[in-house]
């Protein structure tokens, strides 16, 4: 998984959800549910740290698990919000 | 100008006999039942038995409560029921639990807040309270859930979190032993996610159905839980009212000793504590293990709980986070009065 683009401690929170999966072998567009990466409560604690390490406020309405779903998509988002 | 204090004077609650345990729901909802206690936290919960009406466990409940707060069905001015299971379409269940206690002849009102009654109760006796209106008022919170739930595996990560029961919780413009004053309930409501959360039909908007029912519409009848949506805008919506209801009092998470939950789902509370910055959960009031999630009950019966452990203290303060079907969401705070 590349997981270099990521903040640092939004990459730790993944690595560290994935409990022993190889994430680097996982393509950054794989669904993260289905890779047993993340569960819905696992993204909430990714969110927060999205939202602590980046600086903005993820609207409630945004808080969407499609949008966070892989990750190029917590990417995209973190590029399209900047602080 | 600072409006008459509201105080929580007695509390009680009523729980069906029949202990329903996962190994007993294993094999039907196609789930381990160590897999159900890691997914929600509970062994076991309680479920009606023929003959136990919502009314009949409401009606036991406030006997309860009244009893705790030395208090007899003629003192009580207004009787708020709330339930997501009522005893009949039409009326409400409130005036069933009037007539089972041979109460006076007060307003009866059933609200229809799900598992935000409690909060929405607490605040409707409070504004009552505060309006003259009323000086004791019985906040009746009930569930009987079991008998509607789908008891197959299509269902089995719903159906194993419910539990039936009921609490009361008298509220009054005086203090009596142990109670706790009503400091502010905060709510709030986003209803653009009315259908991730409750059941479709029987109502107006989808009818009910005549004549065999197609794969859809035997659903639109049962739990529906969008779980992902469900966690995510619960565990954000909860932890932002607790701040907010911190905020707008002057108080920290810090301050707070006690944090009495609608109990949802015991993972669900961890995130909660987590998002509060909780060094401890020690303080977390949690029935979930023994009596699963009882909807409109769980606050009632959760606090109920708090006051029999004997610990709180003059002074403690109490947070009462929730989140239900809507979604609406909030936080009550209450402070420890004098024994």
């Amino acid at each position: 998984m590349r997981l270099m683009g990521l903040p640092p401690r939004v990459r730790q929170l993944l690595t560290d959800s994935a409990r022993g999966k190889t994430v680097d072998s996982i393509d950054s567009t794989a669904d993260l549910f289905e890779a047993g990466v993340i569960d819905s409560f696992s993204l909430v604690d990714l969110i927060s740290a999205i939202e602590l390490e980046c600086g903005i406020k993820i609207p409630d309405a945004d808080v969407i698990p499609d949008r966070f779903k892989n990750v190029a998509k917590i990417e995209q988002y973190i590029n399209e919000h900047p602080q | 100008m600072n409006s008459p204090p509201a105080f929580i004077a007695g509390t009680g609650v009523s729980l069906p006999a029949n202990i329903v345990t996962n190994e007993d729901l294993s094999e039907r909802l196609g789930l381990d039942p160590e897999k159900i206690y890691r997914a929600s936290g509970i062994r076991e919960r309680r479920w009606a038995a023929k003959g136990d009406s919502t009314g009949n466990l409401a009606s036991a409940a406030l006997r309860a409560a009244l009893k705790d707060a030395s208090l007899n069905p003629k003192d009580v001015d207004y009787l708020v029921l709330g339930t997501m299971t009522p005893d009949r379409m039409i009326p409400g269940t409130a005036p069933a639990v009037q007539q089972a206690l041979a109460m006076r002849e007060i307003p009866c009102l059933d609200i229809r807040g799900a598992c935000c009654n409690a909060l929405y109760g607490l605040q409707v006796a409070q504004a009552l309270i505060a309006s003259g209106i009323a000086h004791c008022v019985a906040v009746c919170l009930v569930d009987v859930q079991s008998p509607w739930l789908d008891l197959s595996a299509r269902s089995g990560t719903i159906s194993m979190l419910f539990g039936d029961g009921a609490a009361t919780l008298m509220v009054m413009g005086e203090k009596r032993p142990n109670s706790l004053e009503i400091l502010d309930i905060l709510l709030a409501t986003d209803g653009s996610y009315v259908d991730d959360l409750g059941i479709r039909r029987p109502g107006t908007e989808f009818g009910a159905a005549a004549g065999p029912l197609s794969e859809a519409e035997v659903f639109d009848y049962l739990p529906r839980m969008a779980g992902q949506s469900v966690i995510l805008q619960a565990s954000r919506r909860m932890a932002a009212a607790c701040q907010n209801v911190l905020a707008r009092n002057g108080k920290t998470i810090q301050e707070v000793r006690w944090i009495v939950p609608h109990q949802a789902n015991a993972n669900l509370l961890s995130q909660l504590a987590r998002m509060l910055s909780l060094t401890s959960t020690e303080g977390v009031i949690s029935v979930l293990e023994h009596m699963g999630n009882t909807s409109s009950a769980s606050m009632g019966i959760a606090l109920d709980t708090l006051r029999r452990l004997g610990a709180p203290k003059t002074g403690d303060y109490v947070l009462l986070p929730a989140f239900a079907a809507g979604f609406t969401w909030g936080a009550g705070l209450c402070r420890v009065c004098e024994p």
